[in-house]
């Protein structure tokens, strides 16, 4: 019974050491007189295959390469290191300081601040307030279709991928609310620039640079810029007006009020402004029973943040 | 000056035994079992997997030199190790190692128990 549990042992030891020391062990074993010595080599034996499975692992090296696949060539090193335990815990300790350390650092990165798409908000929901307010209806980016010729000239940004979510009658409601709103803007334009028109034959303000937008324009936007205050989670977010040559007179929305990047907001109706360059993410404003902006929304991939006028 | 032995030290119970029994003459497996039993008058038994495990490792330092099989010996399956010359040096090396163990060992006592000395 000994015998055959010692053999077993031995037999399922690796292949290069039952090789080279397969023999002799059964030889100990033969030698070995009385039952408690027999019993005592079996013990050891079968501590042993232990070990050799579990630490000894580089001793199945020598007979891989001993027996090559015929017509495949074989690579080996012929450096034995093998990092030492306490290295792999050294290393493994300093893996996990590290990855702490960035986690902890990332929700104080400006670029994480105002790149809202690696922002994860978990504020409440735009819903919360909508009972005291006076809103604006809710237009998505998609919904924005340039059915009027005027409009189309605007070059609104479609971003097919911001938000998919409306149902058809949403969307039918939330452009007509859009063209009413861009309808609204282009008369107003043409009736101011019929007034200028002797003195710098203009026709068209949506035609011209956008940093000669109209006055009545630039007052529409300066009712969104101001500082709004968000609790959950605390962040400051300020709306801004920017005069670009290139980009025009437009708002720009930023998480310090002067001397850091800003992104721009593109318009797309009274309420509903897309950041431009986050995808997925828009601004939402909402006023008060006075019609003033008191408050916004900032969603990112459906999660919501709030902020309020302090 | 530190040799290049000198990072291998100290030696297991194990490795040192088996080099001290091979320093006097070569020995297969079983005798290197009597020999560390003699030599430590029966205190210290090493078992087979323990011993081949060792002697598997001090043969990939190039300590001990695989002589295999003798022709004539009473039992073919027995195998012949050899001490060499890196493996005598390696266990000069620890000898002397645990000679400054001892040393040092010796005037401590003796300086902690002055009386009994």
């Amino acid at each position: 019974m000994l015998k055959r549990l010692y053999c077993l042992a031995v037999r399922l030891h690796p292949e290069s050491f039952r090789q080279r020391f397969g023999d002799e062990m059964l030889y100990i074993f033969d030698q070995q007189r009385g039952v408690l010595a027999k019993l005592l080599v079996t013990w050891d034996c079968i501590l042993s295959l232990l070990r050799q499975r579990t630490l000894r692992t580089a001793t199945e090296m020598p007979a891989a390469i001993a027996n090559p696949a015929s017509g495949f060539p074989s690579f080996h090193s012929l450096d034995p290191f093998q990092p030492s335990a306490s290295a792999i815990i050294n290393g493994a300790m300093l893996t996990l300081i590290l990855f702490y350390m960035t986690v902890t650092a990332v929700p104080y990165s400006w670029i994480h601040i105002l790149h809202p798409r690696t922002v994860e908000i978990a504020g409440e929901p735009p819903q919360a307030h909508r009972h005291n307010t006076h809103r604006f209806p809710a237009i998505s980016p998609l919904d924005i279709l340039p059915t009027d010729p005027d409009v189309h000239k605007l070059s609104l940004p479609l971003q097919p991928d911001v938000i998919s979510t409306h149902s058809e009658a949403t969307r039918s409601k939330d452009l007509n609310a859009l063209v009413a709103f861009r309808r609204k803007m282009l008369l107003s334009d043409r009736s101011d620039s019929a007034v200028t028109q002797s003195k710098n034959s203009r026709s068209d303000a949506v035609g011209l640079a956008p940093s000669l937008l109209p006055h009545r324009e630039m007052l529409l936007l300066d009712q969104y810029v101001g500082k709004y205050v968000s609790t959950n989670p605390p962040m400051t977010i300020w709306i801004q007006m920017e005069s670009d040559p290139l980009q025009g007179d437009h708002l720009s929305f930023s998480s310090a009020p002067t001397g850091h990047p800003t992104l721009a907001l593109k318009p797309v109706s009274p309420s509903n402004f897309i950041i431009t360059g986050a995808r997925n993410s828009y601004i939402e404003f909402a006023t008060d029973v006075h019609g003033r902006i008191c408050c916004l929304s900032f969603v990112v991939n459906s999660n919501a943040l709030m902020a309020r006028r302090p | 000056m530190r040799r290049a032995s000198d990072s291998q030290l100290p030696l297991s119970s194990a490795a040192l035994h088996i080099l001290l029994a091979l320093a006097g003459e070569d020995l297969h497996g079983y005798a290197i079992m009597q020999e560390i039993s003699r030599q430590s008058e029966g205190v210290y038994k090493l078992g087979p997997g323990t011993l081949y495990d060792n002697l598997g490792k001090l043969i990939r330092d190039d300590w001990i030199q695989d002589l295999g099989q003798r022709h004539g010996d009473e039992d073919p399956r027995r195998r012949y190790y050899r001490l060499t010359d890196a493996g005598r040096d390696v266990l000069k090396a620890e000898t002397a190692r645990l000679t400054e163990v001892v040393r040092q060992a010796r005037s401590r006592l003796r300086l902690h128990n002055p009386r009994r000395s």
